[in-house]
């Protein structure tokens, strides 16, 4: 198993559209991917799980471990990892 | 007529009849029992499969009618629709308490949302309606009734206490006028939907249903009117109102054009008072529409578009370029360019800032000067590089006392040393400070004497001195920057910056509120800086005004008990044309 720390940077949080481009993320990748948030809840849900991870409470500047374990578990890291980082639907552009 | 008030979701002004929708309450659940367990599970199944094939068409809809990001939502429904987690749920319950399909689907959706309204984020929370959408949508396809599709037979305006999103993209678009609800928020995805969709929308308007069905004449013939940038609903208007909302939506294209003509008029008061009004941009392609409109400068220029979302800063080379075009389109007046302003809340990849609990009063803007000086050296040097083009300003945000200012003027000295010795052509630049932590203001005459202009950044200031998130929906009591302490604030900071001659504007969003704007000259501000869409309405608002008048009225308004209150008396000084 592999992971690596990053912050999530989607300003409005992990909503459901947002949950919902992280799992197609792993479209075509067998690992299993989690994520933890370091933050607060320390709370570990499944990346392919949308009522998990809208539940997760996951908020902008959150740190988030991505775990993956598998086969082709580093594109998996990277898949999701790069996805967070950008900002998924909503980059945090302030004013 | 009867007037009510709600919030603004989607801008816009509609008048029409009114349809209320109810939507259809979702079917009730039952029993099972130990031999139709097996069955209850498959019909399940079955059920969820085919409403996120449903939703998924509806997201195609969205999509092909041109609206990718809304589709979006949909799409996130279907996937909750197929979430194993919400059948696992579902299933235990037909197994252990031998719920049927339909009360097994509903009690599992409603776990997860109850799970998700404790969340403590207003925004997070408020998707529990599409969980208990897609939970109520599997159990009218277990019933086999579906949510009847509202068909309007006339052009007319949508009342109801909420929409579920689905329901709201399959309205007929040709016909709904506009949308009142008694419930929602402004952020719910019903909100979102009819942006898009340019709908005008009103939600949260309280009493809207009771005063619907007491207005309702037998004809269906009684009018709504709904002003979506205000919040303003009217339940049958009278003619002057009628009129006025008329006036509005039917001369907005007319109203540009106004703009524009007015745009060379000078902004100064009845009794002679000159205002300064410039133009806040964030890429320099606004500063064509800036200009038509009438910016005599740049107040504040972002220049975070320049650092964003790339994997290395921005070269010198290419930071001047960018400041240059800004430059050139606003001469001879001057550009006030903002040094970067980011801090754990945004990504920089090549900026590594450690995680903040509280990012706003952490490590940002200036902050990171101590730790990433060249970052800031070569920002100024391009700064320096490009005043050779025009008269440039540069402004430090962030800046909480004199060693903050310390910090702005070694960081400027050694980019302008560092230029001179390489002798590359340089520019004159005007050194100062945003106005944004309550102590800068403060102590302002602990420095004040050393740069050469300060300018308030309102929001800012407001979040810092009524300890207000921007963000959070929950505190909109405090949103509004004319609170009495802020005036206070602004008003120390004028006295201040008079004392030592220095020149003081402000280049927050409150600068482009008409009623604000007033406010801020009756404190003796002589340059505001607003979005340029705001530059007509803050020009009208200051040539029928008198300045004596608005100082007299700030007098009292620092006494006030409210922003509201304060609103209240500058808002009845503005002209007809920029209330309506």
């Amino acid at each position: 198993m592999i992971s690596r720390d990053v912050v999530f940077h989607d300003r409005y949080g992990l909503h459901p559209r947002a949950a919902r481009r992280i799992q197609a993320s792993l479209d075509g990748i067998t690992a299993t991917v989690s994520l933890t948030n370091l933050g607060g809840s320390d709370s570990t849900v499944d990346a392919r799980g949308m009522l998990a991870l809208i539940s997760s409470g996951i908020r902008t500047g959150d740190r988030i471990r991505v775990s993956a374990d598998g086969t082709d578990e580093v594109a998996a890291l990277a898949a999701v990892g790069d996805l967070i980082q950008s900002g998924v639907c909503h980059p945090d552009v302030g004013p | 007529m009867k007037r009510l008030h709600g919030l603004a979701a989607a801008p816009g002004v509609a008048r029409a009849p009114w349809v209320r929708i109810d939507p259809a309450p979702a079917p009730a659940g039952g029993r099972t029992t130990a031999a139709g367990v097996t069955g209850e599970i498959k019909r399940l199944a079955d059920a969820s499969a085919a409403a996120a094939v449903d939703l998924e068409s509806i997201s195609r809809d969205v999509r092909d009618d041109g609206h990718p990001d809304e589709a979006a939502i949909f799409e996130a429904q279907a996937a909750i629709a197929r979430d194993p987690a919400l059948a696992a749920m579902a299933t235990e319950r037909i197994k252990d308490a031998h719920d049927d399909a339909i009360a097994a689907v509903q009690a599992a959706a409603g776990a997860f949302a109850e799970q998700l309204r404790s969340i403590e984020d207003e925004l997070l929370a408020a998707r529990a309606a599409d969980v208990i959408d897609v939970g109520d949508r599997i159990a009218r396809r277990l019933a086999g009734t579906v949510q009847p599709t509202v068909g309007l037979d006339r052009p007319a305006i949508v009342a109801a206490d909420d929409l579920p999103p689905s329901l709201t993209a399959t309205l007929p678009r040709d016909r709904l006028l506009g949308i009142a609800l008694a419930g929602s928020s402004p952020t719910a995805h019903a909100a979102i939907l009819a942006r898009a969709y340019g709908i005008p929308a009103v939600v949260g308007v309280r009493d809207l249903l009771e005063t619907l069905t007491a207005a309702a004449d037998p004809g269906g013939r009684t009018e709504l009117a709904i002003d979506g940038a205000t919040g303003d609903v009217f339940v049958d208007p009278d003619d002057a109102t009628i009129g006025r909302l008329d006036a509005t939506s039917a001369s907005g294209r007319q109203r540009h054009q106004q703009d524009l003509v007015e745009a060379s008029l000078p902004a100064i008061t009845h009794d002679g008072i000159a205002v300064s009004l410039v133009a806040n941009i964030g890429t320099p392609d606004e500063s064509e529409a800036a200009v038509a409109l009438g910016a005599k400068g740049v107040g504040l220029f972002r220049t975070e578009f320049l650092f964003l979302e790339r994997t290395s800063p921005p070269s010198e080379d290419e930071q001047c370029a960018a400041y240059e075009r800004a430059i050139r389109a606003f001469a001879p007046h001057p550009v006030t360019i903002r040094l970067l302003d980011v801090g754990g809340d945004k990504p920089i990849p090549y900026l590594p800032i450690a995680a903040e609990a509280n990012p706003f009063l952490g490590v940002r803007a200036l902050r990171l000067a101590s730790t990433e000086p060249d970052l800031f050296v070569t920002q100024l040097r391009a700064c320096y590089r490009a005043a050779a083009a025009g008269p440039v300003k540069v402004m430090a945000p962030m800046v909480a006392d004199a060693g903050d200012v310390d910090l702005l003027l070694a960081l400027a000295e050694r980019a302008r040393m560092e230029l001179v010795d390489e002798d590359c052509p340089i520019g004159e630049v005007a050194l100062g400070v945003m106005l944004e932590i309550p102590s800068a203001i403060l102590v302002a005459d602990s420095y004040f004497g050393r740069i050469a202009f300060a300018s308030l950044g309102t929001n800012d200031l407001a979040q810092y001195t009524l300890a207000v998130d921007r963000g959070n929906p929950a505190l909109e009591r405090y949103r509004d920057a004319l609170h009495p302490a802020v005036l206070r604030l602004i008003g120390q900071a004028v006295d201040a910056a008079a004392r030592v001659g220095i020149d003081l504007s402000v280049c927050g969003e409150m600068a482009g509120d008409p009623a604000a704007a007033l406010t801020l000259v009756g404190l003796g501000l002589r340059s505001l800086s607003m979005a340029a869409t705001g530059l007509p309405a803050v020009r009208r608002a200051i040539r029928v005004s008198d300045a004596t008048a608005l100082e007299s009225t700030v007098r009292a308004a620092l006494d006030d008990a409210s922003a509201q209150a304060v609103r209240a008396r500058f808002g009845a000084l503005l002209p007809e044309a920029t209330t309506a």
